[in-house]
C-alpha cells in the first residue's frame, strides 16, 4: 500500500527509523522464507512442529507473566511523590507550550479550554497552541465561540490525506518555542499543578532525562463494566508497571498524552513519526535509543475512558496495530537496538512490545483449546500435549493468568479504588475484548496500516476528580 | 523564601542534539531506601546454608526414618519419569501436600533423582530461610511497642539481634521436626510465618500479599490447612460485619481470594486426577500419637507372600518401595486390581499398616478403596502381624 504524504506544508524530515514503509524489503523476505519453512516443515514433520511451536508460546507465556510480575514488585519499591514547589519567583519558571490536537472535538472544546485556564501556571510563561485540521469547521466554530485570548493560539493543520495526530503535533512542534513542551488530548483533565510539578522535576532531575511522563487515569470510571476495567488496566500499567521500568533503566513506552518534553533535544530528535499510529511509544523508544530518559512524573491526567465496546475496540485496534509498527519499525535496525541499549534493554523492548502483542494474538486460540480439553479432550489436543508438557502448559494457565488477575486487584489497592477489587476478578473478559481488537489491528495492519481509528469522546464540561 | 530555581536558560539550553552532546551514560534511577536490613541477602544465605545442611544431614544420615524426604523420593521419580502414580501422589494426602516438594524442584537436575531426598531437603530450606526473615520481622514488632497516639502502622527494622533469634528458633523446631522424621510440616510453618509477617505490614498492598502465603500454607499440610481455615473464618466474618466496603475490606478480599484460588487449584488437580476433588479430605487420617515402630516388614513380607504379587495403596508404598521390588510386587496410590500389568497373574496380595502403626496415615483405608472400587469384594485377611494386615485380593470377581 502507497503511504499517502504527510502534508505538503511540512517541510520536517521524518524521523529514521519511521513507519513509512510497514516492512521493509528484507523483513518481507525474512518473513516469505520463514513462512515457507514453516509449511515444509509442516508437511514433512507435522507434529513436531506444532509439538514445537506450543512449547514456544507457552515458555513465552511464562517469561511475560514472570516479566510482569518482577516489573510490578520492583514499580512498588519505585514509588515516589513529587511535589510542587510552593512558592517561586513566576519570572524564572520555563516557558511552557501545550499542544492540544483536536479534530471533531467540538463539544470537548469548551470543557477542554475552562480547565486549561485553571492551570497553576503563569499565564505570561505559557502558549497554549490548539491544532485544528482545516476541514474540521465544527471544532473550529466552537473554538470561535469561546473568543479565545493568550495564552490559547489556533494553528491549523493543513489537509493531507495522512490523518494522524503526530502530524498535527509535528505542525505544533514547528510553531512551539519556549522550553518546555506538553501533550494533552482534548478530553484531558490534568491535575492543576502538573506543570509546575514537571517543570521542578525537570529541574531537579538529570540532564539525560528529557521527558516526563504522568499517570493517566479516568474520570468516567464508574460509566460502566468497561470503563472501570479500562481504570483498571490504566492504573496497572502507569501505577505499577512504568515506574519499574523507569527504576530498572529501561525505555518507556510513552503513553499519548501528558507527555511533557524538554524542547530542543525533542525538536532534534525530528518530533513523531507521522505514519505510526502509536507515534508516543515509538517516540520512547527513541528517545532512549539517543541516549536520553523519561522519568515518571507524580501526577494523574484524568480522561475520558471509551464506555462503548465497538469505540473501545476500535481504539485498542490502533493501539496494538501501533505496537507492531513499532516494533517492526525497530526491529529493523536490531544490532543497534543491541548495542545502544545491551541486551537486557533491548529484551525489555521484546517483552513490552513484541510479547504484548504476541500473547493477546495468540490467547484465543489457547483459551479455546482449554476449553476443548476441560469439555471434550479431542485425540489431537494429547497429541499437541504431551505429559512432559502439561506442567508447564498448566503452570502457565493456572499460575500465569491469576498473577495477572492478582496484580490488577493490586493496581486497584494501589490506587486507592477499593470498589474495584472485585471487579478485577472479571478482567478475563475484558482479556477476550483485548484480543479481538488485537486481531483488528494486526489485520488492519495490513489493510489500512496508516489509519487512524479516531475515538470518540462524549468529554462532559462538568468535570471533576473522581474521589 | 525564594525556590532554588535554576536560570531561565537551563531549559533553553535543556540537552541539546544527540550530536552535541557527550556520551551519556546511564541515568542512575531514583533510589528509594525502604526499611529493610542492609544484610538480607547474606542472611539469607547463612540460613539457608544452616537449615540445607541440617536437613540434609538427617536424610543422609537417618536415611528412611524421615517418611517424607523417601515418600518425595519416590514421588520426584514418578513425576519425572512421567508415571502417572506420581501425579496421584501430589493430590491424594493431607500429609503429602504439593507445595512441601515444588521447592525442591531446582535442586533436583543439580543433584539427581538418586539424591532427591537430599533436594527436598534444600527445597525446605528455601522456605525456612525465607521465614526466618519474617519470623525476624516478627520479633522486632514485638521488642518494639507500637507508637502511641498515631495512627500510621510502622515496621520496625529487623535487627541483627532479631535475625539470630529467629534463625535459631527455627534451627531447633527443624532439628525437632527432622529427629521425629517428620519433615513435612516444616513448609506449612514457614508459610504459616510468612503469612502473619505479611499480615501484619504497614503497605496496604503486603497485606493483601498475605493471603497468597496462607493458601501456600494450606498446601503444604494438613496443620497449614487447618490454621488457614481458621484464619478464613474469621476474615469472612470480619468482611460480612464491615458496614461499607472501603481499604480494609478490599484487602481482605484479596487476601480471601489468593488463598482460595490456590485451595481451588488443589481441588481442580485432584478432580483431574483422581475423578474426586476431595479425594485428600476423604482419605485423611491422623497418625496415632503412638504408634507401632515400622520393623520386621521384610520379615512379614517373606513370610506372608510366598507366590503372590504383594501390592500397597498409598503413599507408604514409596517408603517399603525396596521390598516390594525385591518381591516383584507392585505399589500405587489410588489402588485399582486393573492397574496391575496384564503380564502379572499372580494373586495379589495387599498389605496395609495395621492401626497403631505410624504409616497408617500415608496409606489408603481399606475400608474407602472398598467404597469406591466394586470390584474389590474378593478382598480377605489372610494375616495378620503386629503392625501390618494382608488382604488377598481377587483379580477376577
Amino acid at each position: 500500500m502507497t503511504p499517502p504524504p504527510v502534508s505538503p506544508a511540512v517541510s520536517r524530515p521524518l524521523p529514521q527509523p519511521n513507519a513509512h514503509e510497514v516492512m521493509t524489503r528484507g523483513q518481507r523476505n525474512i518473513a516469505i522464507f520463514g513462512l515457507l519453512v514453516a509449511l515444509l516443515l509442516l508437511w514433512q514433520f507435522p507434529r513436531q512442529l506444532l509439538v514445537a511451536v506450543n512449547v514456544a508460546v507457552i515458555v513465552c507465556y511464562l517469561l511475560f507473566a514472570g516479566y510482569k510480575l518482577i516489573l510490578q514488585m520492583v514499580s512498588v519499591r519505585a514509588r515516589h511523590t513529587d511535589q510542587a514547589p510552593g512558592t517561586m519567583d513566576r519570572n524564572i519558571l520555563p516557558r511552557y507550550t501545550v499542544l492540544v490536537p483536536l479534530y471533531h472535538e467540538a463539544s470537548a472544546a469548551p470543557g477542554l479550554v475552562a480547565h486549561l485556564k485553571t492551570m497553576e501556571y503563569p499565564m505570561d510563561r505559557l502558549r497554549i497552541l490548539l491544532l485544528v485540521e482545516a476541514d474540521d469547521d465544527d471544532t473550529r466554530t466552537a473554538l470561535d465561540r469561546l473568543v479565545l485570548e493568550p495564552p490559547f493560539e489556533v494553528i491549523t493543520v493543513p489537509v493531507s490525506m495522512l490523518r494522524t495526530k503526530p502530524k498535527a503535533c509535528n505542525i505544533g512542534l514547528d510553531a512551539a518555542d519556549g522550553d518546555l513542551l506538553v501533550i494533552y488530548d482534548a478530553e484531558d483533565r490534568p491535575e492543576p499543578d502538573q506543570l509546575l510539578k514537571a517543570a521542578w522535576k525537570f529541574q531537579t532531575s538529570p540532564g539525560s532525562v528529557v521527558c516526563l511522563q504522568s499517570a493517566l487515569n479516568f474520570y468516567n470510571t464508574d460509566r460502566n463494566l468497561l470503563t472501570r476495567w479500562f481504570t483498571i488496566e490504566y492504573s496497572g500499567w502507569f501505577d505499577q508497571c512504568l515506574p519499574g521500568l523507569f527504576h530498572l533503566d529501561a525505555p518507556i513506552p510513552l503513553g499519548g498524552t501528558s507527555n511533557h518534553f524538554r524542547l530542543a533535544p525533542l525538536q532534534a530528535l525530528g518530533g513523531w513519526d507521522p505514519y505510526n499510529v502509536t507515534e508516543d511509544c515509538d517516540l520512547g523508544i527513541r528517545l532512549y535509543i539517543c541516549g536520553y530518559r523519561t522519568a515518571m512524573l507524580d501526577s494523574t491526567t484524568w480522561e475520558e475512558a471509551t464506555f462503548r465496546p465497538g469505540p473501545w475496540i476500535r481504539q485498542r485496534s490502533r493501539w496494538i496495530k501501533g505496537y507492531i509498527q513499532t516494533y517492526l519499525v525497530h526491529l529493523r535496525q536490531h544490532g543497534r537496538l543491541l548495542r545502544t541499549m545491551g541486551p537486557v534493554r533491548t529484551l525489555h523492548f521484546h517483552f513490552l512490545f513484541g510479547a504484548t502483542f504476541f500473547c493477546l494474538l495468540v490467547n484465543p486460540v489457547y483459551w479455546l483449546m482449554t476449553l476443548l480439553w476441560l469439555t471434550t479432550t479431542p485425540a489431537w489436543l494429547n497429541l499437541l500435549f504431551p505429559a512432559w508438557l502439561m506442567v508447564p502448559a498448566l503452570l502457565s494457565f493456572l499460575a500465569g493468568n491469576a498473577a495477572f488477575v492478582l496484580s490488577s486487584m493490586l493496581a486497584c489497592l494501589n490506587r486507592q479504588t477499593d470498589r474495584l477489587v472485585p471487579v478485577a476478578l472479571l478482567m478475563p473478559l475484558y482479556w477476550i475484548l483485548m484480543s479481538i481488537g488485537a486481531w483488528k489491528g494486526a489485520i488492519q495492519l495490513v489493510t489500512r496500516p496508516f489509519y487512524w481509528e479516531k475515538t470518540p469522546h462524549e468529554a462532559k464540561s462538568a468535570w471533576r476528580k473522581p474521589s | 523564601m525564594k525556590t532554588p530555581f535554576r536560570r531561565p536558560e537551563y531549559w533553553s539550553r535543556g540537552d541539546l542534539a544527540p550530536e552535541h552532546q557527550p556520551a551519556i551514560g546511564p541515568v542512575q534511577p531514583e533510589r528509594h531506601v525502604r526499611g529493610s536490613h542492609p544484610s538480607t541477602p547474606a542472611w539469607l544465605v547463612i540460613g539457608f546454608g544452616l537449615y540445607a545442611a541440617l536437613l540434609s544431614w538427617f536424610q543422609i544420615q537417618a536415611g528412611a526414618s524421615d517418611y517424607h524426604g523417601v515418600i518425595w523420593t519416590g514421588m520426584f521419580h514418578n513425576l519425572l519419569t512421567l508415571d502417572s502414580l506420581g501425579r496421584q501422589a501430589m493430590v491424594s494426602s493431607l500429609h503429602i501436600m504439593p507445595l512441601q516438594g515444588l521447592p525442591a524442584l531446582p535442586f533436583l537436575p543439580l543433584v539427581g533423582l538418586r539424591h532427591a531426598a537430599i533436594a527436598y531437603a534444600h527445597g525446605l530450606a528455601i522456605l525456612l530461610a525465607l521465614a526466618t526473615l519474617s519470623l525476624a520481622n516478627l520479633l522486632a514488632r514485638m521488642q518494639q511497642a507500637p507508637r502511641p497516639a498515631t495512627a500510621i502502622r510502622y515496621q520496625p527494622p529487623r535487627t541483627t539481634f532479631t535475625l539470630i533469634i529467629a534463625l535459631s528458633l527455627l534451627l531447633i523446631l527443624s532439628l525437632q521436626f527432622a529427629g521425629h522424621g517428620i519433615t513435612g510440616p516444616l513448609a506449612a510453618l514457614a508459610c504459616l510465618i510468612m503469612a502473619m509477617d505479611f499480615e501484619l505490614r504497614p503497605t496496604p498492598l503486603h497485606r493483601a500479599m498475605a493471603g497468597l502465603f496462607w493458601g501456600c500454607a494450606a498446601l503444604s499440610h494438613w496443620t497449614g490447612l487447618i490454621a488457614a481455615s481458621g484464619w478464613m473464618i474469621v476474615r469472612m466474618v470480619q468482611m460480612g460485619r464491615a458496614l461499607s466496603r472501603g481499604h480494609r475490606w478490599a484487602i481482605a478480599f484479596i487476601q480471601l481470594v489468593s488463598a482460595l484460588y490456590l485451595a481451588g487449584i488443589h481441588l481442580f488437580l485432584s478432580a483431574l486426577i483422581m475423578r474426586d476433588p476431595l479425594y485428600a479430605v476423604r482419605s485423611f487420617r491422623i497418625p496415632p500419637r503412638h504408634g507401632a515402630p515400622v520393623e520386621s516388614l521384610e520379615h512379614a513380607f517373606r513370610t506372608a507372600t510366598p507366590n503372590a504379587a504383594p501390592v500397597v495403596s498409598g503413599h507408604w508404598g514409596y517408603l517399603v518401595q525396596p521390598f516390594i521390588t525385591e518381591h516383584g510386587g507392585h505399589h500405587v496410590i489410588d489402588f485399582h486390581p486393573d492397574k496391575m500389568p496384564a503380564w502379572d497373574t499372580r494373586d495379589l496380595v495387599l498389605v496395609e499398616p495395621a492401626p497403631g502403626n505410624p504409616l497408617v496415615p500415608f496409606s489408603d483405608s481399606l475400608q474407602r478403596l472398598r467404597e469406591r472400587q466394586t470390584n474389590l469384594r474378593g478382598c480377605l485377611l489372610i494375616t495378620e502381624t503386629g503392625g501390618w494386615r494382608f488382604y488377598a485380593i481377587s483379580r477376577h470377581p
